[in-house]
């Protein structure tokens, strides 16, 4: 341990240094995806205890930040690497840096929500809808937008939520672009919205509740206050049981969301409808279409 | 009443704890298991009385909570900064007691003290640049640029395959 002295000047007796290896791994399996490589950088100590224990990091990181979509965070990796697990460092690296760029994703689209769409903290099961997703979505990227078997094997529920990510990424955000250009994201945007459109029943047969008119709650199927749209859907705030009950339910969906507004009686249909501010409820009262029971639309929004 | 210990700290400091609260330590649990109740103190020969003393506050604090699991699943969901409150103001203490508390938690297994230290370790990481977790833990930087470099490149940026 001469190796890790302190640097001059200092006065205390106990350091992080000075720890037993395996107390300093347990610190290392708390830290952050995101906090891992500042880290690793920061001193020889961490790096040879990665570098002697990627594995049991790695997956302490999966298990606090992935949990719920551990296996398609693994799915993505064999993907990437044509191998399954992450025995060597190299898979342990990318298998890293997928939860780092996942944590960030997540945070973006989280900050995204809550200065666009004022929506408040998302919960734990909705960062894990989100993830499952999110993973789906880069595997599906990795394997190539024509590789259309992988989405079949999804249902209605996934793809929508697959689906949402997508057109986060391809209309909601100005997405970074590296030099050379970014990810066309539209392509897997249209498999998706085609595999859905294949999947679904109609949507007529849901009964619906009734509930205040919330547009926005109902385009991100991330959401809690997305299921209670349905009278016969959990509010699925159990996990991980709720979750996965939730995701076997497939054959419900068609086209896009809508909701019926308990003031006017009417259904809201969103159709295409793209959210760039937070309007009133008048507003949207007087802008959506507004469809009578036999599906007649009664009046139109002036922008749409 | 309930049944009193007492515990030898390593500066030879008596303290006499109730012994629902001493079991928190499943070192000191299991000697009670194997020699039975005792008038002698025990001693704790790697802790010092401060140390000791804080590690009892925790105890008692904790002393009605379920015994921890082993099932790593059940904690799989919380964040690193998932700490409860009286834990954060608990471990708000200078760098060499908290070090302290993470060894005599070790030393005592006393797991879900291990975990609360260390997370609040982790805690202290988080956001900060390389240079800043040197200062803040007091460690010189002993790789050269090179070798940053390409612990960076390696780590952060590896190429899909």
């Amino acid at each position: 341990m001469d190796r890790f002295k302190p640097s001059m000047g200092s006065i205390s007796r106990s350091y992080i240094y000075n720890l037993p290896l395996e107390l300093i791994l347990e610190i290392l399996k708390q830290v952050d995806s995101t906090d891992m490589i500042p880290l690793l950088v920061s001193s020889r100590l961490f790096y040879s205890i990665w570098s002697d224990n990627y594995k049991t990091i790695c997956r302490c990181i999966l298990e606090r930040e992935a949990s719920a979509a551990k296996k398609e965070a693994l799915d993505l990796l064999e993907a990437q690497t044509g191998v399954c697990g992450y025995d060597t460092r190299h898979q342990a690296a990318l298998l890293l840096r997928n939860c780092i760029k996942a944590q960030h994703t997540l945070s973006l689209f989280e900050q995204n929500i809550r200065t666009q769409y004022r929506k408040p903290k998302m919960k734990p099961i909705e960062c894990d809808r989100f993830l499952r997703a999110l993973y789906r979505v880069w595997k599906f990227r990795k394997i190539g937008s024509r590789n259309t078997s992988y989405i079949d094997l999804f249902g209605a529920l996934e793809l929508k939520r697959m689906k949402d990510i997508l057109r986060w990424y391809s209309e909601d955000i100005m997405w970074p672009l590296p030099p050379g250009g970014g990810v066309q994201w539209c392509p897997y945007l249209r498999r998706v919205n085609a595999a859905l459109t294949n999947t679904g029943s109609s949507i007529k047969k849901w009964p619906r509740r009734k509930r205040p008119f919330d547009c926005i709650d109902g385009l991100w199927s991330f959401f809690d206050e997305w299921w209670e749209n349905w009278e016969d859907m959990p509010s699925n705030t159990k996990e991980p049981c709720g979750l996965i009950y939730a995701e076997g339910v497939s054959d419900w969906y068609s086209h896009e969301h809508a909701s019926l507004c308990v003031v006017c009686n009417k259904v809201y249909h969103s159709g295409s409808f793209r959210l760039q501010y937070v309007p009133s409820e008048y507003d949207m009262k007087m802008r959506m279409p507004i469809l009578a029971d036999n599906g007649e639309e009664l009046a139109r929004n002036s922008y749409l | 009443m309930a049944v009193q210990i007492k515990l030898m700290s390593s500066d030879q400091a008596m303290l006499v704890v109730d012994k629902e609260v001493a079991e928190r330590s499943v070192l000191i649990k299991n000697m009670l298991d194997d020699i039975g109740e005792v008038d002698e103190a025990i001693p704790i020969p790697n802790v010092n009385e401060a140390v000791l003393k804080k590690v009892i506050e925790w105890c008692e604090h904790h002393k009605g909570d379920s015994p921890s699991t082993n099932d790593e699943e059940s904690d799989s969901r919380k964040r690193s900064t998932d700490i409860e409150e009286w834990d954060q103001k608990f471990m708000q203490v200078d760098q060499e007691m908290l070090f302290e508390i993470i060894l005599a938690a070790n030393y005592l297994d006393i797991k879900p003290l291990l975990d609360v230290g260390c997370k609040t370790v982790a805690n202290m990481i988080k956001g900060k640049s390389p240079e800043e977790i040197r200062k803040t833990f007091n460690i010189q930087n002993d790789f050269t640029a090179e070798e940053e470099e390409q612990i960076r490149r390696e780590n952060e940026w590896a190429e899909d395959r």
